[in-house]
């Protein structure tokens, strides 16, 4: 190669020195060039190996399949949709198609033109098979420079002992090293010590805005209309925005092509049952699932809970057809709901739903397509009957995606795209609910903005030992007009008062009014992504990454942990949208020959532009935000350890993140004096260890065993540093008449109790008669089996018979048996 | 509404609340001011009260009085001083001249500190009646009294209302702007399961200023705190300074309302 470009006559030239010198540098610029792109350009002519990977009695199509050509050890994985593509020069190969789960596949082939070549993968449980998956596994998931990210088998979360017996996809992933939750009755969950709303959960390429029901006790997730799970903590590749700490990317089961089936299971709280099958045989199919809870009808049973109900559903639709070999369209739609009605006098409903359609194309064996046109909703409902009021608030958004993925070599991929979300903010609307009522209807500045992107990423194997992923998304948010927009005195939305020492809502100088598609304000962002690895031998890697990413809309919550009411506010004029830089590095050891494996990664993240409430701040009908949120910045950093055995009847993993995570929040004018005297605080998420273990025992055909042990330290909280007392009627005499206030100090100083329970499940597996399509289970578990009242909140107040002051502690789960019978018809 | 969440999370589940014994950390001592001035619509308004108190731990049950201090609040014109009551910390006067929007400035010197707070008298409407009827709560008839007045229009109103009655111990105190009700009719209500025929049910009705609204919001959070949806605890800042030493400011607030104050009997 060098030899073609170094034919060069003016090497041969020696008195025209700076000549000479400029032509060195350009010959060696060329080369440097070659190197880096051109290792793939060869002599040899190339051929393209592709096609889908199906599960075979189903159809359905799997995702991560290792396709490894094990004697030139190089690899690639099928994408979201089944595909895979590699180019390699002419030759006779060796392909192994391995999978967890699943039978490898040996095949030779004789590459002299580009050919599809599809697999059809058949289940299998045996140890054999497991670990030659993990080493085939090993080989790419080594040597790819992807990191942070955790793929978690929907049959792995199955086996979990859970609270009250239902799967929860969010509970499961909360095991996982770096990841956490706010703790019980917390909604959602905290990776490497980001908020909530920092986490971009997707289901089938459809934005969700909560990944709860009942304020976290349970998810969302139908596991069983769940075919793959993945988690990218960091290391987020170019193709994800506009949320920065985290993305779980979920896709549904696409339903059977082949046979229709009804899956489902009866538990305590809720039940569930789902129906896929073929539309026509091998062509298309359809899946239904819905999933229920019936407490309400429990609460019937007491006469003093008779008149209220509780309840959350779910409903995941999904049609799936295969137009003609390089043309799939998929239709999608989610909706949820948690609804609670109390005696009437309180009724509440809230959810998500999604709509999406989505076309594969294959423009080429090698460059592959998709194009998602989405549609999402979250809203709120409200019923004040007290007070005569209806309240409804939400947002919607319509979507677009279109995201290519081109193998150009078996050295080189390149993905790319481009997509924009439209949103409708509704922070609320108010109308009286009944005749007598006291209420004005009133409507809140509805909200209106665009969000483009484009990306391109580049994945490139530099060598047998270096890949390198490097990639930039420029992401872009026009705030648009329809709405008012106040303008302040000094141009302040939040004032100091300093005789008061409080911060308070800033004076209203005047307002503009921006028409409908008339931009208020736009922001840009360049992304980098950048990732390598180094792959020291077969079982030892070495990786770093960084990214920088933009979130431009924020969810404005003062409660501990988001409550559904909480309000998704965009930036604008008066708020800035959240920065992340997040650097991380880590170390990847497999040994036993793949029975054990061990990472570690140690990572560091600072967010510009963190919004935190004031002191004080209430959110309900909230008009102007901008009045009640400071922006300050937070910073996260910490180390995560998981040492997993990954084969044997006893399997599981420990995990352990040792971390830290604070904000900060200045004074902007002089006098003022910020959050905490603008000095960090933690943040309400800072966990300083997490540890999560979680085991599975296999017995024998019939019987199978889990156990989980959660630990973390207790969260940061703000406790009484004394008392006063007032008495508004001025009777003090009457001791009933005398109001004690607690005093407190510094934000999040002090840490509740820790946390910790060990939950355990046993699944009883009859004999399934071969014959029979019936197959069945039992799931025994027991939540908290040492029954330790964590601590959810702890309270002060004074005693409303004795009026001395008190402590309190609010713990939700106590020791909690439970049983769920799962079919499969 | 938090308290409804979190009411909604203890009755789903097997949750519980248990009393804990929980040390905590004393912070510095400060001077509470806590100046009440309430005219009762009606009467002349001359008999006042200022208690002053310091600050102490969490649990104690005594309250540390604060004798010997110099309290005088002024108007415009006049100067009334308030006199302690033995050593109860307990300052009377009974030549107060209240007026409605006047601005009076409390001062006080304690220990060879000045302190000191400004601030209007606010006025109050009137309840124009009061009505007895039955609420339907988790299947139980509960007595709900209402009493009903009707919002000023086209005015920021900022009211609080303390319902105190044999019943229970604890007074009931709430605080509320007109934002969504100004100009209508609206009522101040309270419910309680341990209302009896023969019971008193008494509602104070004071008309206070925006910052007093926004001070009691904030304070009446700190003691219904409740659940995991509670709105995380904050320092409530009055609005007394200290002119010797601003970086100690006292706690409390300085008020002036129209306060109109409805007996009733429970039927």
């Amino acid at each position: 190669m060098l030899n073609k470009t170094t034919s060069n006559g003016l090497l041969s030239v020696p008195l025209l020195s700076t000549v000479k010198q400029k032509k060195m540098r350009l010959k060696k610029i060329i080369i440097l060039f070659l190197i880096l792109f051109g290792s793939s350009v060869s002599a040899q002519e190339t051929y393209t190996v592709s096609g889908v990977v199906k599960e075979k009695s189903s159809g359905e199509t799997l995702i991560g399949v290792a396709i490894i050509f094990k004697e030139q050890q190089k690899g690639t994985t099928t994408n979201g949709y089944g595909f895979y593509s590699i180019t390699l020069p002419a030759g006779e190969y060796t392909i192994d198609v391995s999978y967890l789960g699943y039978k490898t596949i040996q095949k030779t082939i004789r590459l002299g033109s580009s050919s599809k070549h599809n697999f059809d993968l058949e289940f299998s449980s045996e140890e054999i098979e497991e670990v030659v998956v993990k080493s085939n596994n090993n080989i790419i998931s080594l040597k790819k420079p992807e990191m942070s990210v955790h793929k978690v088998a929907v049959s792995t979360i199955k086996e979990m002992p859970v609270v009250l017996g239902e799967v929860d996809i969010i509970k499961s992933i909360q095991l996982l090293p770096g990841v956490t939750s706010a703790g019980e009755g917390a909604s959602g969950f905290n990776v490497r010590g980001g908020a909530e709303d920092q986490n971009l959960i997707l289901l089938d390429e459809a934005t969700l805005y909560s990944s709860s029901h009942f304020f976290g006790f349970f998810s969302i997730f139908n596991a069983d209309a769940i075919k793959d799970i993945k988690l990218y903590k960091g290391g987020i590749p170019a193709k994800y925005g506009g949320r920065v700490a985290s993305v779980l990317d979920i896709h549904q089961k696409d339903g059977n092509k082949q046979e229709h089936h009804l899956t489902g299971g009866i538990g305590l709280i809720s039940s569930r049952l789902m129906a896929e099958g073929p539309i026509e045989k091998g062509k298309s199919s359809y899946l239904v699932a819905g999933r229920g809870s019936y407490a309400h009808l429990f609460l019937k049973l007491n006469p003093e809970t008779k008149s209220n109900s509780l309840s959350f559903y779910d409903l995941n639709a999904k049609l799936n057809f295969d137009l003609d070999d390089n043309n799939h369209l998929y239709f999608s739609g989610y909706f949820g709901r948690d609804a609670f009605n109390i005696g009437n006098l309180f009724v509440n409903s809230y959810g998500n739903s999604t709509f999406n359609l989505r076309w594969n194309h294959l423009y080429s064996d090698k460059l592959f397509s998709n194009l998602s046109l989405i549609y999402s909703e979250y809203n709120y409902f409200l019923n004040l009957d007290f007070i005569g009021m209806d309240w409804v608030s939400g947002i919607k958004n319509f979507q677009f995606k279109y995201d290519f993925k081109n193998y150009v070599s078996d050295n080189f991929s390149l993905s790319y795209g481009l997509g924009a979300i439209q949103y409708h903010f509704n922070p609320g609307e108010i109308t009286p609910s009944k005749e007598n009522s006291a209420v004005n209807p009133g409507k809140l500045e509805q909200k209106y903005a665009i969000e483009p992107a484009v990306y391109i990423e580049a994945e490139q194997t530099l060598n047998d030992k270096f890949s390198v992923n490097y990639g930039l998304r420029v992401s872009s948010f026009y705030r648009m007009g329809g709405q008012n927009i106040y303008s302040y005195e000094n141009d302040e939305p939040i004032t100091f008062n300093e005789t008061f020492g409080i911060y308070e809502e800033g004076t209203v100088s005047g307002s503009t009014y921006y028409k409908k598609g008339e931009v208020i304000k736009d922001f840009y962002g360049l992304e980098p992504r950048f990732a390598i690895s180094y792959k020291a031998n077969a079982s030892n890697a070495f990786k770093l990454n960084y990214n920088r990413l933009y979130q431009y809309i924020h969810l404005i919550s003062n409660t501990v942990s988001a409550a559904p009411l909480d309000v998704w506010a965009p930036s604008g004029s008066f708020i800035e949208p959240q920065i992340l830089d997040q650097y991380a590095a880590g170390y990847y050891h497999n040994f036993e020959d793949g029975v054990y494996s061990l990472e570690t990664e140690v990572y560091y993240k600072d967010i510009q532009n963190r919004l935190d409430y004031r002191d004080g701040a209430d959110l309900i009908a909230e008009d102007q935000i901008e009045t009640i949120v400071l922006p300050g910045k937070s910073r996260s950093y910490g180390l995560e350890l998981s040492l997993k055995k990954n084969k044997g009847n006893f399997k599981g993993w420990i995990s352990y993140t040792l971390s830290n995570t604070e904000q900060q929040v200045k004074g902007s004018t002089p006098g003022a004096t910020g959050i905490n005297n603008g000095a960090w605080y933690k943040a309400a998420y800072h966990k300083l260890h997490d540890i999560s273990i979680t085991t599975s025992y296999l017995l024998s055909e019939s019987w199978k065993f889990g156990a989980n042990f959660v630990y973390q330290s207790g969260k940061p909280t703000t406790y009484p540093t004394g008392q006063f007392t007032t008495n508004i009627g001025g009777n003090y005499n009457d001791p009933g008449d005398n109001i004690s206030v607690p005093i407190y100090g510094n934000r999040n100083q002090f840490n509740m109790p820790s946390y910790h329970h060990v939950d355990i499940a046993a699944t009883f597996t009859p004999k399934q008669d071969p014959k029979r399509r019936w197959r069945s289970e039992w799931v025994f578990s027991v939540y908290n089996l040492y029954n330790r009242r964590n601590a959810a909140s702890i309270n002060f107040r004074q005693n409303e018979e004795t009026g001395a002051n008190e402590a309190v502690k609010t713990s939700i789960f106590g020791v909690t048996p439970s049983f769920t019978y799962n079919f499969k018809f | 509404m938090r308290t409804l969440y979190y009411f909604i999370a203890l009755l789903a589940f097997t949750s519980c609340e248990d009393v804990i014994d929980l040390p905590l950390e004393e912070g510095p001592k400060r001077l509470v001011i806590d100046a009440n001035i309430n005219w009762e619509k009606g009467t002349l308004g001359n008999e006042q009260v200022i208690r002053l108190t310091e600050t102490v731990g969490f649990y104690e049950q005594d309250i540390p009085v604060v004798s010997n201090a110099i309290v005088t609040i002024s108007d415009s014109s006049k100067d009334y001083v308030f006199v302690e009551d033995g050593t109860t910390g307990i300052y009377r006067t009974t030549s107060f001249e209240p007026q409605i929007d006047e601005t009076y400035t409390l001062t006080i010197e304690y220990n060879g500190e000045t302190f000191n707070a400004t601030e209007s008298l606010k006025s109050v409407t009137d309840i124009t009646s009061v009505e007895q009827s039955f609420q339907n709560i988790f299947g139980e008839e509960v007595i709900r009294v209402d009493f009903n007045y009707t919002d000023p229009a086209d005015e920021e109103n900022y009211y609080v209302s303390v319902f105190s009655s044999d019943a229970y111990l604890l007074n009931f105190t709430r605080t509320w702007s007109d934002e969504f009700i100004d100009g209508n009719d609206d009522s101040v209500f309270e419910i309680d399961e341990n209302f009896e025929p023969g019971n008193t049910l008494t509602l104070r009705f004071f008309g206070v200023s925006e910052q007093y609204h926004n001070y009691t919001e904030l304070l009446l959070q700190q003691i219904e705190s409740g659940g995991p949806f509670a709105t995380p605890p904050a320092a409530v800042k009055g609005n007394c300074i200290n002119l010797t030493n601003p970086d100690s400011k006292p706690l409390g607030y300085f008020r002036l309302s129209e306060v109109v104050t409805t007996p009733y009997v429970i039927q």
